[in-house]
């Protein structure tokens, strides 16, 4: 079993910083167990992330506070060191640099300053680093556009450059015969991995 | 919302087609083996004769094969379902992994002993990965187990006569071996028994953890500090075990037949498993003997100089064996519901209601001193006893609490007071840190960038 005497404080911690300045991060628990959290973090102001909110899925290992908590992206990213595909993020402090100095806030923390500051040359999404090095100007539009449908809500998501968002076009074409809206059909597609049944079957069921 | 249009009726046959792929694959199974034997028992007028023709035709005996096959699968279904349920998305990822691994080192082990390979080893195989699927279901719901203290009784019960059934087949299949090996003389059943002796000893293992988890569930409530010691030497143990077998294996299996292709992924893992683990022991027997005469205790003086007497590892608050410390209650934090108490006829069942009466009266209790690492960090004993298990390095500035000379010179304790530093060590690995929030600030440690976002202080927080 992890501390859970330190992960309550944790939390209380995070919730009063939250209240206290505003949203930089956010830390909740999902259910009543203390293993798994989800946390929220804004995307730093001047990077193609700014204005959104990206989700991360937090799992604490047994052993914590002394391994790291296990932690990646739920809201998609196009970034050199976030799989496009997976969400798992490449960052020293929560591999082997971790410390139990360190703790969750601290972590998310460290994971928005990623996406400040690439790393290209220690990539995780290897194609994303290639078209980062390649063209920045062109990665740049791309993760505007990503930042712009996924991390952000309501009516910012409309007018986006859809061949820019990783999914399969002709995937989304096929489904969009089917009569579904475009941008649900990406989500979907983005959510189920590329697996169209299971796209429509999340589509389907969001209608009931 | 879009207009809906689409028919679900028109994705139903892939949607079928996927999930009954099994099915279909048992439909073809069970005609093509009533196929073979109405075919056997047409060329022949008698039971025994149909038998020997079955048995001596190669492509029938495929067909056989492949019903055993699906007949091994679907018993491990009907298994699985009784005993552990749906399965969990990571443990049907593991079974497949380690189903392949499996195989392909079994039809390696297959080129050593070719000469025997008949009905009978197809047999042997299918029995083996039958037993080894569930060791691996096993071993991954334990260890589930240990993260969900509200898995109910029964679960637990089934779970634990499943462990003890498993055993029981493991342990009889290696005298079954052995009883072979006296008998009949080195043959295929080698290579079976110490299958079955490696699938014992983990399952020995795998209950033994699960006892350790039991105990620090019931007694300890899940803050049993030497667990993860006994956890490490059970390991350690158990690989001993495992390259012991696996080294008599290869001794016994060159002698009599050839090199053992397929075993030596495993016993390169194993060899290398163990002797990381003894690094481990080695460096931290040194960084923990004598803990207390090697780091000194820190005294209420050293705790009133540092800027922040909370230890970093638990969050709680440091006092020196004998120095006042407010009243217990205010230290506590409120009592926020905890899944581990809330179980009811679950592991956590026998814990009292407040998860946090057993560290409320901790007074001076060993774990509890606050101890000095030569670079003038303090924490906890028992908080850095557990971080010495896993790193030989203070948790803030990452100088290793072997090389106790260099400090010699500097005043650590002042040095810990004013906030600065000594440059840290860094090591080929830390060369590359990575992490933006270090990077930024090489040259400093990682209390002042803890310090900066922590927004409210710490203090207001923990009430003291």
């Amino acid at each position: 079993m992890p501390d859970t005497r330190r992960l309550q404080r944790e939390l209380k911690e995070a919730a009063s910083a939250t209240a206290a300045d505003g949203s930089a991060i956010k830390l909740e628990l999902v259910g009543t167990d203390l293993t798994h959290m989800k946390g929220e973090i804004a995307g730093p102001a001047g990077t193609p992330y700014e204005g959104g909110r990206f989700v991360l899925d937090i799992k604490i290992p047994d052993t914590y506070p002394f391994a790291p908590p296990i932690i990646k992206f739920e809201t998609s990213v196009y970034h050199p060191n976030v799989s496009s595909q997976t969400g798992a993020i490449c960052l020293d402090i929560l591999r082997n640099e971790w410390t139990p100095v360190l703790g969750i806030a601290k972590a998310l923390l460290s994971v928005q300053q990623l996406l400040e500051s690439p790393e290209p040359d220690d990539p995780q999404d290897a194609v994303v680093a290639a078209h980062y090095k390649r063209d920045r100007r062109d990665f740049e539009r791309t993760a505007a556009a990503w930042t712009q449908f996924y991390a952000k809500t309501g009516d910012a998501a409309t007018d986006v450059d859809f061949d820019k968002l990783g999914v399969d076009a002709r995937a989304v074409q096929r489904l969009v015969e089917m009569g579904f809206d475009k941008a649900a059909v990406v989500r979907a597609l983005r959510q189920a991995q590329g697996n169209e049944d299971a796209a429509v079957e999340t589509l389907l069921s969001s209608m009931e | 919302m879009p207009p809906f249009t689409t028919n679900p009726a028109a994705r139903r046959p892939q949607h079928l087609l996927r999930a009954s792929r099994l099915g279909l694959f048992a439909l073809f199974s069970v005609a093509l083996t009533s196929l073979v034997c109405l075919s056997a028992w047409h060329q022949n007028q008698h039971f025994y004769s149909a038998g020997i023709y079955l048995s001596r035709s190669g492509a029938s005996l495929l067909a056989l094969i492949n019903f055993g096959a699906l007949a091994t699968l679907g018993l491990g279904k009907v298994v699985q379902r009784f005993i552990f349920g749906p399965l969990r998305h990571v443990e049907v990822e593991h079974l497949y992994e380690r189903s392949w691994v499996a195989v392909t080192e079994l039809l390696l082990a297959m080129t050593v002993f070719r000469d025997e390979f008949d009905a009978r080893f197809t047999f042997f195989f299918l029995v083996l990965l039958f037993l080894k699927a569930f060791h691996w279901i096993t071993a991954d719901r334990v260890d589930f187990m240990e993260h969900t203290p509200t898995a109910p009784f029964l679960s637990h019960l089934r779970l634990q006569s499943f462990m003890a059934a498993l055993l029981a087949f493991d342990l009889y299949l290696v005298f079954v071996c052995m009883a072979s090996y006296w008998q009949h003389g080195p043959s295929m059943m080698i290579l079976f028994g110490f299958e079955y002796t490696i699938l014992a000893s983990t399952m020995v293992v795998t209950a033994l953890k699960y006892i350790l988890h039991a105990v620090d569930a019931r007694w300890y409530d899940h803050q049993w500090e030497a667990k993860s010691v006994w956890v490490f030497y059970l390991d350690l143990v158990h690989d001993f075990f495992k390259l012991v077998n696996y080294l008599t294996f290869l001794g016994v299996v060159l002698t009599t037949y050839g090199l053992p292709l397929h075993i030596l992924r495993d016993l390169y893992l194993t060899l290398r498993s163990f002797l990381l683990k003894v690094r481990d022991l080695v460096r931290y027997r040194r960084a923990t003997r004598n803990m207390d005469a090697r780091y000194p205790s820190a005294t209420a003086e050293d705790l009133a100089r540092l800027s922040d007497r909370t230890c970093i590892i638990c969050r709680e608050d440091m006092y020196a064996p004998g120095e006042p410390r407010p009243d217990d209650a205010d230290e506590i934090v409120p009592p926020v519901p905890v899944p581990a108490a809330a179980a009811n006829g679950g592991m956590g069942a026998g814990t009292p209601p407040a998860p946090f009466t057993a560290t409320a009266t901790h007074g001076t209790r060993r774990s509890q001193v606050p101890k000095k690492l030569p670079c003038g960090h303090v924490f906890h004993f028992g908080c850095l006893r557990s971080w010495l298990e896993r790193q030989q390095s203070c948790p803030t500035c990452r100088r290793s609490v072997l090389e106790t000379d260099n400090a010699a010179g500097t005043t650590p304790a002042a040095a810990a007071a004013a906030g600065q530093q000594p440059h840290p060590h860094r090591t080929s690995q830390q060369q590359h840190v990575r992490d933006p929030l270090l990077r930024r600030d090489q040259d400093q440690h990682l209390t002042p960038l803890a310090h900066r976002y922590h927004r409210t202080p710490r203090r207001t927080s923990t009430g003291t």
